[in-house]
C-alpha cells in the first residue's frame, strides 16, 4: 500500500446514492417531500426518508446545508426510538451513514473503471475491494 | 500487475482508503476523486511504497561529446 486516508462521510448532492443507501437500511426516499414526521409538527426539509412498512415511524429529513457547502444534513427525531426509525438508521444515523459511504465509494470507483467485491467483516465494517486490471 | 483500492467503512460511517500496487506519489491521483466524494479527510498517512520509484519508469541518459 502507499497511503491510508481516513474520511468522515458527508452527504453530498447525489440523491441517487442517497436513495440506494436508504434501501440498504429499509428506507424509502421521498424526493421533494418538504417536511418529515417527528414529534414536533413543523420539520422542514428538502427530501425525506420514510421507513418501509411502518407508517407510525418518524421520518428522516434531508435538508440543504446552511454552511455554504454543497450537500445535505440529516435531521430526525430519536425520541422513543423514532417509533422504529432508529432501529433502521442506527444511533446517530450511523447505519445510514455507513450505507451512504458504501454506495458513494462504489459509484465513484466503478465510474473510474474499477470493479468491486463487497464483504461485511465480523465487527460490522463493510470492506470494499476495488481492482482495475492493467494489461 | 493490478491496482487495488481497499475501502473499509465502519459502523459510524468513518472510512479508511488504502491503495495497493502503486509506487510513488501517483497513488494520490487514484483516490483523489473517491476521497472528495466520501466527505471530509481527517488524516492521511503515507506508507513506504509511496516513496518508492515506479518500476515502469525508465530513465535514459545520453553522453554528449
Amino acid at each position: 500500500m502507499s497511503h491510508i486516508t481516513k474520511i468522515q462521510v458527508e452527504i453530498n448532492e447525489d440523491l441517487d446514492v442517497a436513495e440506494k443507501a436508504g434501501r440498504r437500511v429499509g428506507l424509502q426516499l421521498n424526493r421533494n417531500q418538504r417536511s418529515f414526521r417527528a414529534y414536533a409538527s413543523h420539520n422542514q426539509c428538502d427530501h425525506a426518508f420514510s421507513v418501509v412498512g411502518n407508517e407510525q415511524a418518524y421520518e428522516m429529513g434531508l435538508k440543504r446545508r446552511t454552511d455554504g457547502k454543497a450537500g445535505y444534513e440529516l435531521l430526525w427525531d430519536s425520541w422513543s426510538g423514532g417509533y422504529g426509525l432508529v432501529d433502521k438508521v442506527g444511533q446517530d444515523a450511523n447505519l445510514f451513514k455507513q450505507a451512504y459511504a458504501t454506495e458513494t465509494a462504489k459509484k465513484q470507483m466503478e465510474s473510474e473503471g474499477f470493479w468491486a467485491e463487497e464483504t461485511v467483516l465480523p465487527n460490522g465494517t463493510v470492506e470494499l475491494e476495488f481492482e482495475r486490471r492493467e494489461w | 500487475m493490478s491496482t487495488k483500492v481497499i475501502v473499509r467503512i465502519d459502523k459510524t460511517g468513518m472510512s479508511t482508503v488504502e491503495v495497493q500496487g502503486v509506487k510513488g506519489e501517483s497513488c494520490k491521483d487514484i483516490t483523489a476523486n473517491l476521497e472528495k466524494a466520501l466527505g471530509k479527510t481527517v488524516e492521511t498517512t503515507p506508507t513506504n511504497e509511496m516513496f518508492e520509484v515506479n518500476d515502469d519508469v525508465q530513465v535514459q541518459t545520453q553522453d554528449f561529446i
